[in-house]
């Protein structure tokens, strides 16, 4: 036993609470431990946002439905809400990154935040699918695909003014 | 871009689990 301690009996705590030093419990009084986070009833919001990022397609329905089951109508608009206020900040985030010169060099950070977009926009759609309450009406407007993020000449510039081809023919094509 | 709703909630579900892939496979990438 160290020396500090071994005048300590069971019971007594190691740092001295007292006023005069004296360590321990007083009769009646209960060692409060922090052990409300394990009993806390777990946030019904939150349960919602992780059924809907759940990757899984043979497990999503059943979680989905377990959260939607939990959820208040309030809560439900609350939740509409909070998924339409991101989406706004992720039009707003993708605009600013496909600004950039150069795409290929911004390409991770472009699906990103098109990937928040979506997430967004899945929260949406979850509650307009499985939310008996209908706290989202109609489903949000698209996000753009991640193929169409690339940038295509038009047609005309590639053909010319004049409607002829500028690729030159092959041989074996002319 | 942006003027038309989605089709349905499947449809969000599969882009959405595309770019996840693609964030995924990038930053591997770099």
């Amino acid at each position: 036993m160290l020396p500090h301690l071994s005048g300590l009996r069971l019971g007594d705590s190691a740092v001295p609470t007292g006023a005069d030093g004296e360590g321990g419990l007083t009769v009646g009084q209960r060692e409060v431990e922090p052990t409300g986070a394990l009993f806390r009833k777990s946030d019904p919001l939150a349960k919602f946002r992780k059924a809907v990022v759940e990757r899984d397609d043979k497990k999503v329905e059943k979680r989905v439905y377990a959260a939607v089951a939990n959820l208040s109508p309030n809560e439900a608009r609350q939740l509409a809400a909070e998924f339409e206020q991101s989406a706004a900040k992720a039009w707003l985030g993708l605009r600013l990154v496909s600004a950039q010169e150069d795409y290929h060099k911004q390409r991770l950070d472009n699906v990103k935040a098109l990937k928040a977009l979506l997430e967004a926009h899945l929260g949406l759609g979850t509650l307009y699918k499985y939310d008996p309450n209908r706290s989202v009406a109609v489903l949000p407007t698209h996000a753009p695909r991640p193929a169409r993020n690339l940038q295509v000449p038009p047609l005309a510039e590639l053909r010319g003014q004049d409607g002829h081809r500028r690729v030159a023919r092959l041989p074996h094509n002319s | 871009m942006g003027t038309d709703a989605w089709r349905d909630y499947r449809t969000i579900r599969d882009f959405w689990k595309k770019a996840d892939d693609l964030v995924v496979d990038l930053w591997h990438r770099r």
